[in-house]
């Protein structure tokens, strides 16, 4: 309005200006003459203000000064109106935007610093209300502390000024924002956030980069983070360290910038290969330190993807392996040494695979072969040589060999281990294997060592010392022999004797057995027949003969009456028919009792509790002969008047002692000589059935004569009589 | 009358026995044998009031053809002839059922009398074995 200039027109008929359009543009609103005042805003046209006439009218300065102040005054008032009520549409706007910010709020505050907009929820979350604020006063609102802080950030505001500042409460941190509301009364805008979650996913982030820094300063190694141009974007202290550039020196620069051109070209190849690779490449990098030490470094460069999944960054991270390497150079260098004692040990050794596929040898093993076998090779498989043999000289397959077999996960024993190596030219060699397996953490063989001990030298002198030994031997065998035949043949000898001596008893009483027997069949049974008859004849004739026939028969009658008694005397002596009837307990009796009536001596017949069984013929003989000698004895030698003879078994013999209560043996000597007594028949019958005889005496007490003779288990059925 | 078996190998015994035996008139042999086993047989056929049975025979001896005798004929009284004057073979002789012993040697003057006395019931034993006998 203010640059607009107010048009007079007194006939628009006649003016220049309006007449071409005048019958047009004029005469149809009767507009012969017209006053205006265009309304500008901002030095555009809005709008005029248009006083006419039908007429041609010349109008006056007041008119004109009228119109003209109609039209200031109309304009403002429209304005102010047109103003506020865009200032109440803005407020509405605030308001909308205040609910839609989550635990925010918009304060408007104009320049009595009286709140014209108050909306948001964070007005309630300072426990305040929009009717509380909206029309009142900071100060009116706040105590005075703050609300003086308040006014003095609205003040600046006021003054064209911006500002943005955090506060917490309560537990939230809010984020806040004043500046001057434009293009209004002078106002100033408020604008409030609660950035709580954001803030705390920005520490969340704080930390796990902080997180990422520590891993990355103590990781024993270099870690680097380049962008796909290669240029350093991070590095750890580490790796500041090895590329002797740090910070600003780094970040933003390439391996070109850093290192020497051969160096450079070699990491950038290797970048190249990851991102190429895409999974990443493991290699081992030089560089040569500022120690000036070359260090060797196993690297692992991988691709970070960005966003859009493609390569983003590419980062390494590297572990110095120097020292491992100088290890490994040193382990070569012993294997060196190993390898230079291997060859010059004296012993053949050699190695297998678990395959049995020969791996190493030394130069022994090749001697005791005579060839060189070669390594790996399948037709050679667990032995260097062509020919093995088992000591006998049996051929021994390789897969049985001691080495195969060991392989084979058997323990084998000490004879097993030795064979026979044959040579190429046809020379063979003892040998000891001494395979050793060689396991894995899990006890699976996977390789197998043997050691070969030439011991042919050894097997010759033992078989030279066996030889010697076998020849002695034989010599103390052959001897030994010959001993043991002459032991034998005496020992023979001597049995002969016995069972002669034996058998010459056993004859012998046959003999008399057969002659007793004869005595009985015939002459005690013709005698008995004779003393009979006769007996008849004497009853017959006593009355009818004389005193002499009666005589005579009286003599023959005796005399018949004493053939039969020296018979029956004879028979016994011969062989007591008792003894074949009834055995030796009762033989001994009857003789014993015809013994004490004979020879009016007190004799005590001691029987024990079980009762002697049958023996064989000749023993009973042998004991009853003995006894009847015991017996003669003491009535020819000892001056006794009371014996006791007892008999009794002793497990499998019989013993049988005679014990008088005489004068004793006076002389041994004379005792023993032959034939003066007889103890020296009893002792060779007693030995002649395998028994032995005692005899102790003490001179003025008694003799007493043991006699123990053995019988074998049950005796032999014989046919007594 | 009294029948008697008379039973011994020896014939010129057997048959002066028999002479010794028959003489006196009361005693009549019923039967003369010369083993253990015939006379078991005749004195299972004829049973006899007193059988005279010599000890040692052949085929079956006296003292076991007595024990088959007394078995099969109680009433036949047993007196047994021996040469022997053993107390075993006293025993055996008694064990078996004889009711007389008498030795050979004085068969010709007690034999009779043995006869009768065993006839009647009662035991008849030479001297000599009238001794042992007391004291089995």
């Amino acid at each position: 309005m203010a640059a607009g200039k107010t048009v007079v027109n007194y006939d628009s008929k006649t003016d220049p200006r309006t007449a071409p359009d005048y019958e047009r543009s004029y005469v149809p609103h009767g507009a012969r003459a017209y006053m205006t005042v265009p309304l500008m805003r901002e030095n555009r046209w809005v709008a005029s203000l248009w006083v006419s006439d039908d007429k041609p009218r010349d109008w006056s300065t007041e008119e004109v000064s009228l119109l003209e102040t109609v039209a200031e005054r109309t304009w403002t008032a429209i304005e102010k109106l047109r103003i506020n009520s865009a200032l109440r549409a803005s407020e509405e706007l605030y308001r909308v935007i205040a609910r839609s910010i989550p635990g925010g709020g918009v304060y408007v505050v104009d320049k009595e610093f009286r709140y014209r907009v108050a909306e948001g929820p964070v007005t309630e979350a300072f426990g305040l209300a929009r009717e509380a604020l909206e029309g009142h006063t900071v100060s009116e609102v706040f105590p005075p502390e703050p609300s003086a802080r308040m006014e003095e950030r609205l003040r600046k505001n006021f003054a064209g000024e911006t500002m943005s500042y955090e506060t917490n409460h309560n537990g939230r941190v809010y984020w806040t924002q004043q500046a001057p509301l434009l293009d209004s009364i002078g106002q100033a805008i408020v604008i409030t956030m609660d950035i709580t979650e954001r803030k705390q996913a920005e520490e969340a982030l704080r930390q796990s980069e902080e997180l990422f820094a520590q891993f990355m300063q103590h990781l024993p190694g270099l870690a680097w983070i380049k962008d796909i141009q290669g240029s350093y974007v991070y590095a750890n202290a580490a790796a500041e360290r090895a590329f002797n550039a740090s910070g600003e020196n780094l970040y933003g620069r390439t391996d070109q910038d850093i290192f020497p051109p051969d160096i450079a070209a070699q990491f950038m190849r290797n970048d190249e290969q990851a991102l190429t690779d895409g999974k990443g490449i493991q290699v081992i990098e030089t560089l040569q330190h500022e120690d000036g030490v070359l260090h060797y470094s196993l690297v692992s460069k991988f691709p970070i993807p960005g966003p859009d999944g493609n390569p983003a960054l590419i980062s390494g991270i590297a572990f110095d392996i120097t020292e491992r390497k100088q290890a490994e150079e040193a382990l070569e260098d012993s294997r060196e040494r190993y390898r230079n004692l291997f060859d010059l040990v004296p012993v053949a050794v050699y190695s297998c695979d678990s395959n049995g596929l020969i791996q190493e040898f030394n130069h022994s093993a090749v001697e005791l072969w005579g060839r060189e076998p070669q390594k790996n090779n399948p037709k050679e498989k667990f032995c260097g040589s062509f020919s093995i043999f088992y000591p006998d000289g049996g051929p021994m397959p390789h897969e049985e060999c001691p080495m195969a077999r060991i392989l084979n996960g058997e323990t084998l024993q000490p004879h097993e281990l030795e064979i026979l190596v044959e040579r190429p030219d046809g020379v063979r060699r003892n040998v000891i294997a001494h395979p050793l397996p060689l396991k894995n953490e899990h006890g699976e063989i996977v390789a197998a060592i043997n050691c070969l001990y030439d011991i042919t030298e050894r097997k010759q002198a033992e078989e030279a010392l066996r030889q010697l030994n076998l020849e002695l031997e034989s010599r103390v065998e052959k001897r030994t022999a010959q001993l043991q035949a002459a032991n034998q043949a005496l020992d023979e000898s001597h049995k002969r004797l016995q069972s002669l001596s034996q058998r010459l008893v056993e004859v012998q009483e046959e003999e008399r057995r057969a002659i007793a027997r004869e005595l009985h069949d015939r002459v005690g049974q013709s005698l008995a027949a004779l003393n009979l008859n006769l007996t008849i004849i004497n009853n017959q004739l006593f009355s009818l003969v004389n005193e002499q026939v009666n005589a005579r028969l009286s003599d023959s009658l005796d005399l018949v009456a004493d053939l039969i008694a020296l018979v029956r005397d004879v028979m016994s002596n011969l062989r007591p028919a008792v003894l074949d009837d009834y055995g030796l307990e009762a033989a001994l009796q009857t003789n014993l009792e015809s013994f004490k009536s004979r020879y009016g001596i007190g004799i005590a017949f001691e029987k024990y509790q079980s009762p002697i069984p049958r023996l064989t013929p000749s023993l009973e003989m042998t004991i009853l002969r003995i006894a009847q000698e015991a017996l003669l004895n003491v009535v020819r030698h000892a001056q006794a008047d009371q014996i006791t003879v007892s008999v009794h078994m002793v497990g499998q013999a019989i013993r049988l002692t005679v014990q008088d209560n005489g004068i004793g043996i006076q002389s041994w000597q004379s005792a023993n000589r032959p034939g003066s007594h007889g103890l020296t028949i009893m002792r060779e019958r007693a030995e002649a059935v395998g028994g032995n005889l005692k005899v102790s005496s003490t001179p003025g007490k008694g003799t007493r004569i043991e006699a123990r003779i053995p019988f074998q288990g049950k005796p032999p059925k014989e046919e007594h009589r | 009358m009294i029948t008697v078996l008379l039973a011994d190998d020896h014939t010129v015994v057997r048959e002066g026995l028999r002479y010794i035996l028959e003489a006196p008139g009361d005693i009549q042999i019923t039967a003369a044998v010369s083993n253990g086993k015939e006379a078991v047989e005749r004195a299972f056929l004829n049973c006899p009031d007193v059988a005279v049975i010599d000890i040692s025979m052949p085929v079956m001896d006296g003292i076991e053809a007595t024990r088959y005798i007394c078995e099969q004929c109680p009433h036949t009284h047993i007196v047994m002839l021996s040469m022997y004057d053993s107390p075993e073979y006293v025993q055996r002789a008694l064990k078996a059922g004889a009711l007389g012993y008498v030795l050979k040697d004085a068969a010709g003057n007690e034999l009779v009398e043995a006869v009768r006395t065993l006839y009647k019931g009662k035991r008849y034993f030479s001297p000599r074995i009238a001794e042992i006998v007391k004291h089995l």
